[in-house]
């Protein structure tokens, strides 16, 4: 998967918001590794209604 | 030193550590969120007369105790059910039976009311900075909200809306290539979203609703942070599974008809694993607006207002035993039923209720099978003639029986709407095609009515029934596409706000970037149901943490309001895990 942020980009917004470089570390490795599918935490966005036909 | 010691000693370690995790955790998150670090909480919480009964349960504890009864039936079934076991006999007691403060007693073991204040304070400080996402328009809207006229909320509200679909229009809303949602924390984050821009960073439904939450802040309102535990759609897929389940009941009664049990049964199952499949969490937002009613605010979902006087009574009730316990418990979360009745759910009551109350009689049949068996030309004519001869007068008759005579609004948008009408003749087009005549072709069905006995009287089986399998249909087709209004959210798990939200962020960076904090740190701490998922695979190093932890679980399982794809991944958990209870080794 690819990483959803620019990883210099983001660098670079880190380094300017002074974030202490373990978290920087964590945020950069994370970003890098892409998003992964929302099975843990929030993220249902939205519901799309499926025809389920009949039986 | 035995395996035992070497294992407590291990907790001891955790527990001393917390603090350290807890900090470690906190800083991350911050570092995420904010945009300035917080101020340390200056003074020690103050003691309430709940304070110790608090820290001994938990705040966990706290719910289980009040929803124990306004929960669900079930349980008060199993309570009913259980002779209370001898105070002897200490753990081999059944769980839940008996009083609210025995169930609290079983799975948690603390609650860190000074911890809890900072994810407080956390929280309420990312709902503060996440205004500034709302634009230069924002105070002028949050003037006209607070004027509390209807026109000017609902003037308001409407700004809101437009200005949250503007900053999520290019949001992963539909599902990615792979059918999943896609994640990333800094999707939360005011800061990082303002410096990289939607288009990069949209914000995801808990990004969501802590922007909507800083307009409802600002403006100084009533409002709550709330779980959805089950959406209208997930409740309407359950009720449709529990139709098929009762058509199933009709069927069995029929040995003619087991492959048509086996089909429904297939679907049943396939509708059941979608509605619970982990989709997870969602968020949303409840306000209390004109008129004093509580209003659903969800943008993702569409869920804006429009609550029924029961509902908002129902959060109502919600808010002030929150309310009371800001104090000393402010991290307590409570559920509530917001459901409303479905045309699935009718449909399960008319299947229920048998053939005699929606069934064809002798003559009927037969009178069915000649239509059937004599016509030539359009499937679409036949099914229209079956529909307004037959099952149009039976769904009239069904509006003056008493036992339905109160779904006489939500029937009648069926019968005398072009949409409803529209529905019902598809339902009995599928109901003839597909289980009836099985697809079979005009001349093919003439042949073998004329030549094949057997096959003749499997269709008058299939014709005796077709209002059971026209009542399933109708279940099947309005979910697919709704004929009556949208469905807002079924079950929802409220918390105040700033506590809510800062768990809520803390626990999305928690299982995303990692933590050193044990499961026993949530569920003491956390009221609401998310974390006892989110932890599970989380090693636990005691006896005493797995007992509690599998309580947890069970108690989970026994309750109706829950998050409805929990179930599945505890049920999974424990069978891959084959965990039981030290006191069931």
């Amino acid at each position: 998967m690819a990483p959803r942020v620019d990883p210099v980009e983001l660098a670079k917004i880190l380094d300017d918001a002074g974030t202490s470089s373990r978290s920087r570390k964590k945020i950069l490795k994370h970003n890098e590794a892409g998003d992964p599918p929302a099975t843990r935490g929030h993220g249902a966005a939205s519901e799309v209604r499926t025809d389920f036909g009949s039986f | 030193m035995e395996l035992r010691e070497i294992k407590e000693a291990i907790e001891k370690i955790d527990r001393a550590s917390y603090p350290v995790y807890f900090d470690e955790l906190l800083d991350l998150a911050q570092d995420i969120m904010l945009k300035e670090p917080l101020p340390p909480v200056a003074e020690e919480a103050p003691a309430t007369p709940n304070t110790q009964i608090i820290e001994k349960f938990g705040v966990l504890g706290l719910r289980s105790a009040y929803e124990l009864y306004t929960d669900n039936e079930f349980l008060l079934d199993i309570a009913a059910s259980y002779p209370t076991a001898p105070e002897e006999q200490g753990g081999n007691r059944p769980i839940l039976v008996d009083s609210p403060m025995r169930i609290a007693d079983k799975f948690s073991d603390g609650y860190d009311l000074n911890t809890v204040r900072r994810v407080e304070q956390f929280g309420k400080r990312i709902i503060e900075e996440s205004y500034s996402l709302l634009g230069d328009e924002a105070d002028k809207n949050v003037e006209l909200f607070k004027t509390g006229t209807e026109e000017n909320e609902r003037a308001a509200i409407s700004w809101l809306t437009d200005k949250i679909k503007s900053l999520t229009e290019t949001s992963s809303g539909e599902p990615a290539e792979n059918g999943e949602y896609d994640y990333n924390p800094l999707r939360l984050s005011p800061k990082y979203i303002e410096a990289l821009g939607v288009e990069k960073l949209p914000p995801t439904c808990l990004g969501v609703s802590i922007i909507a939450s800083s307009f409802f802040e600002k403006a100084g309102a009533d409002y709550l942070h709330a779980g959805v535990m089950k959406s209208g759609y997930e409740s309407q897929k359950i009720a449709t599974t529990h139709a098929l389940l009762g058509l199933v009941e009709r069927l069995e009664a029929d040995p003619a008809m087991s492959d048509m049990v086996d089909r429904v049964l297939d679907k049943a199952r396939e509708i059941y694993r979608d509605a619970v499949k982990n989709r997870g969490y969602h968020a949303a937002v409840y306000y209390k607006g004109h008129g004093d009613m509580w209003n659903i605010y969800d943008v993702n979902y569409d869920s804006i207002g429009g609550n029924s006087q029961t509902v908002s009574d129902a959060v109502e009730d919600v808010y002030k035993i929150l309310d009371f316990h800001k104090h000393d418990a402010p991290s307590l979360e409570m559920s509530a039923h917001t459901d409303y009745v479905t045309i699935q759910s009718i449909v399960l009551r008319v299947l229920d209720a048998g053939p005699d109350t929606f069934g064809f009689t002798p003559g009927q049949i037969a009178s069915v099978a000649k239509d059937i068996y004599n016509h030539v030309g359009p499937r679409e004519e036949l099914a229209k003639k079956v529909l307004d001869d037959y099952l149009v007068p039976m769904i009239k008759k069904l509006m003056k029986d008493d036992n339905f005579s109160r779904f006489k609004p939500i029937i009648k948008h069926f019968i005398y709407t072009d949409y409803g009408l529209e529905l019902l003749l598809n339902a009995t087009k599928l109901t003839i095609d597909r289980q009836v005549l099985h697809g079979e072709k005009d001349d093919e069905l003439h042949e073998r009515l004329a030549s094949d006995r057997e096959y003749s009287a499997r269709r008058l089986e299939d014709i005796r029934h077709i209002p059971a399998y026209f009542a399933a249909n109708v279940a099947m087709c309005e979910l697919s596409e709704p004929v009556l209004w949208s469905a807002h959210h079924a079950a929802v798990e409220f918390g105040r706000p700033h506590s809510r939200v800062g768990f809520a962020v803390l626990n999305d960076v928690a299982v995303n970037y990692g933590s050193e904090l044990t499961p026993s740190f949530w569920l003491n701490n956390w009221g609401s149901l998310v974390p006892t998922t989110e932890h599970l695979g989380r090693e636990v190093h005691t006896d005493e943490e797995r007992d509690r932890r599998h309580k947890m679980l069970m108690w989970h399982f026994s309750r109706s309001l829950n998050y409805i794809k929990n179930d599945a991944i505890i049920e999974k958990y424990l069978i891959d895990t084959k965990e039981k209870s030290p006191e069931e080794d």
